[in-house]
């Protein structure tokens, strides 16, 4: 005799968790990475292939990945709508991890010389395409079935699509290389793709995201929501100019004057949370949150840095490169990496939770979602993360291979130290606190 | 085109999407084909006729409407066949092993009910008769239904709430019982908050972060005697827990107050 309460529209934990342990390890072998080539990580030329490996680990594995895992969670519950398909979900995840392990492998290993072979480039970038694209129809097909179409959603579906674009041009460029027939520098079309993935995809899919989780963590109740709207045209507006312009008609004030909007959306949507987190009911921040909200501070030193490589000024030309390549890192390694470990504490244990405990609730007496964690671990491997962070940008500005060896292995303590607690909460058993 | 009694909607929406915004003047029931999902999952299987009787118009009345807002349309001989081959469903019609499916709630979610009462009709012996609760007619499951083989009879116990009987054909007919009964049982938010009048403890769980509201719904639950209710303030229609409350057995009616605010009764 059920009342139609079936609205089972939350996916197996079988489709989402092992999105975070794939995710959790790719951070941690990015570690291992930087410490390794930590010499190439500060030479002046941009098709770095250790550089590239690097990025490609985080923007691919540890970020993009968790986002895949974390959306297919989100989708239903905040959309009330059912994944569309779950198991398009898990065939996503083993073609998009197989490319990328691929893809690195290659990146590491390339020349990039005149005798380069492209074509396990070729095989990666289509397996990991066509991993996008499914995603992207899962996604979309479950958002479009929505009724409740709000400015979070439309940021999500929208960043869906430009991340679609970012690959999409990843593929051209590597048939490019092996054949050219594109009439852009390939410094322009990195930059293309640089656009597309870092103000396109990742932004939009945060400032989306955010959007939803933000006030559900903070507990508020009305957020200013044309703040959203401006930064949802603005960041449009300059992702679309900044790409023409790269294509087009590479010259500096041109450039310059396309990213300004961008700028304004950031400074936007950073106005918008701060009023989220001033007006919050929830006064007590716990390791999550704290982190979450490094990152923002995070995103504006970001902005800073973004201004000063944008602006050149003629007494840092010395140091354009290095700036530039802060800037990058800054966004990857920065705000995305600080916002990725926190959320991680306010979604995977309640997951895992859910699985374990839902039947119980009420009946025994249980541990709550920040219980099968340790908070100890989490606190310890955000001052790991500090210290990390602040000797990459001090060795990439500075050009020191030993603070970017540093770097890297406060980043390897703080990535064991945070798959330690992601796979404590994975793999977590049952546990009924008994009356004392 | 020229627009029958047969034509389908989604044809003519298909012709003129504005078609949406007359039929949704018609009747306030309409008006939830602006709803794009229930406008995708009624359009594509109802007729002109069938649009109608959901509507509870008559088909002069709905076609109409459509020429006085510049459609042509054709009309036709009065359905009565229709209204006597109802009539003689009545009297087979055994109203006692009744199983209840209020459909609402899913289609407050957004989703089609339609495997719902599929999967509901699966569990059930010949014997029983589902009762869909619903705010309309749901002809498009009731014209399948009628092609394997069984019969249905509608209510309307009050404006707005629809009961459709739906039995297999072949089942021995027993004595009708009393429709009275049926109706004052209807699961609406208005008569569940007045059965338990009294009885109910309330809760408000917005202020509190996940998963504490669903933790508290479920402690509170536990706590309930018999008969007694719970009646939460929440913020949105709370996804997690919805199959909980079915694995405990426990029903639910909902009424939306505004985009941040939604009042459940939960009661067995």
């Amino acid at each position: 005799m059920q009342a139609g309460l079936s609205t089972k529209n939350a996916p197996s934990p079988s489709v989402v968790l092992p999105h975070f342990a794939f995710s959790a390890l790719m951070f941690l072998l990015a570690a291992v990475v930087m410490l390794v080539a930590a010499p190439q990580l500060v030479l002046p030329y941009h098709l770095n292939s250790h550089m590239l490996t690097l990025t490609h680990l985080m923007v691919l594995g540890f970020i993009t990945m968790i986002i895949f895992g974390s959306l297919y969670q989100l989708i239903p519950v905040v959309m009330e709508v059912k994944l569309y398909s779950e198991i398009l979900a898990k065939i996503t995840f083993w073609l998009f991890g197989s490319g990328l392990l691929i893809l690195v492998y290659h990146f590491w290993e390339a020349s990039f010389g005149l005798h380069q072979n492209w074509f396990w480039f070729e095989v990666s970038g289509t397996l990991i395409l066509t991993a996008v694209v499914l995603f992207a129809f899962n996604a979309l097909k479950s958002a479009f079935r929505s009724e409740r179409m709000d400015m979070g959603n439309i940021f999500v579906v929208t960043g869906i699509i430009y991340l679609v674009l970012t690959v999409s041009l990843a593929i051209l460029m590597i048939i490019d290389f092996a054949h050219p027939f594109i009439p852009a520098s390939v410094l322009d079309l990195l930059k293309m793709h640089l656009t597309l993935g870092l103000a396109g995809w990742f932004l939009f899919l945060i400032v989306g995201v955010s959007s939803k989780l933000m006030p559900m963590f903070l507990i508020i109740h009305k957020l200013q929501d044309h703040l959203l709207k401006y930064t949802y045209y603005l960041l449009n507006a300059g992702v679309v100019a900044l790409v023409t312009v790269y294509y087009l008609y590479p010259e500096p004030w041109a450039i310059m004057l396309s990213t300004l909007p961008i700028l304004a959306g950031v400074v936007a949507y950073l106005v918008y949370i701060r009023y989220a987190f001033k007006h919050r009911f929830r006064k007590n921040l716990d390791t999550g949150m704290k982190l979450s909200k490094t990152a923002f501070i995070l995103l504006a030193i970001t902005v800073v840095l973004g201004i000063i490589s944008m602006v050149s000024p003629e007494f840092l030309s010395d140091y354009q490169l290095n700036i530039d390549i802060a800037f990058i890192m800054s966004v990857i390694f920065g705000f995305i990496t600080a916002l990725i470990m926190g959320q991680t504490y306010k979604t995977v244990p309640f997951i895992v939770w859910l699985k374990v405990y839902s039947a119980k609730v009420g009946k025994q007496k249980i541990p709550l979602p920040q219980e099968i964690y340790s908070d100890r671990v989490a606190r310890l491997h955000m001052q790991t993360y500090f210290v990390a962070f602040a000797f990459l940008m001090l060795g990439e500005l500075a050009s020191q291979v030993w603070l970017i060896q540093s770097a890297a292995v406060m980043f390897i303590v703080t990535a064991v130290l945070y798959n330690y607690n992601v796979f404590k909460i994975i793999f977590h058993k049952e546990k009924i606190i008994e009356n004392e | 085109m020229v627009i029958t009694a047969k034509t389908k909607i989604s044809k003519i929406i298909k012709h003129d999407k504005k078609v949406i915004d007359v039929i949704a003047s018609i009747n306030k029931l309409f008006r939830k084909l602006k709803n794009p999902i229930l406008c995708k999952m009624l359009a594509s299987r109802v007729s002109v006729a069938d649009a109608a009787k959901i509507g509870g118009v008559t088909t002069e009345a709905f076609l109409k409407k459509l020429q006085d807002s510049g459609y042509i349309v054709q009309f036709e001989k009065p359905v009565e066949k229709n209204i006597s081959e109802q009539k003689s469903n009545h009297k087979i019609m055994d109203k006692s092993n009744i199983v209840k499916l209020d459909v609402r709630p899913i289609l407050a979610g957004g989703v089609d009910p339609f495997d719902e009462i599929m999967k509901t009709l699966k569990t059930m012996n010949d014997d029983q008769t589902l009762l869909i609760i619903n705010t309309f007619e749901p002809v498009p499951i009731l014209n399948i239904l009628k092609k394997r083989g069984y019969v249905y009879d509608t209510e309307r116990p009050k404006q707005g709430v629809v009961h459709t009987y739906l039995k297999k054909a072949n089942a021995p007919a027993v004595k009708e019982t009393s429709k009275e009964k049926k109706a004052d049982e209807a699961d609406t938010f208005e008569n569940i908050e007045t059965r338990f009048n009294g009885k109910m403890k309330e809760i408000d769980v917005r202020d509190l972060e996940m998963p504490m509201p669903m933790v508290t719904v479920l402690e509170e639950l536990e706590k309930l005697s018999d008969g007694e209710a719970l009646y939460v303030h929440h913020k949105r229609l709370p996804q997690y827990l919805l199959p909980e409350l079915e694995n405990r057995g426990f029903k639910l009616v909902t009424k939306p107050v505004d985009e941040n605010n939604l009042k459940l009764i939960i009661y067995k």
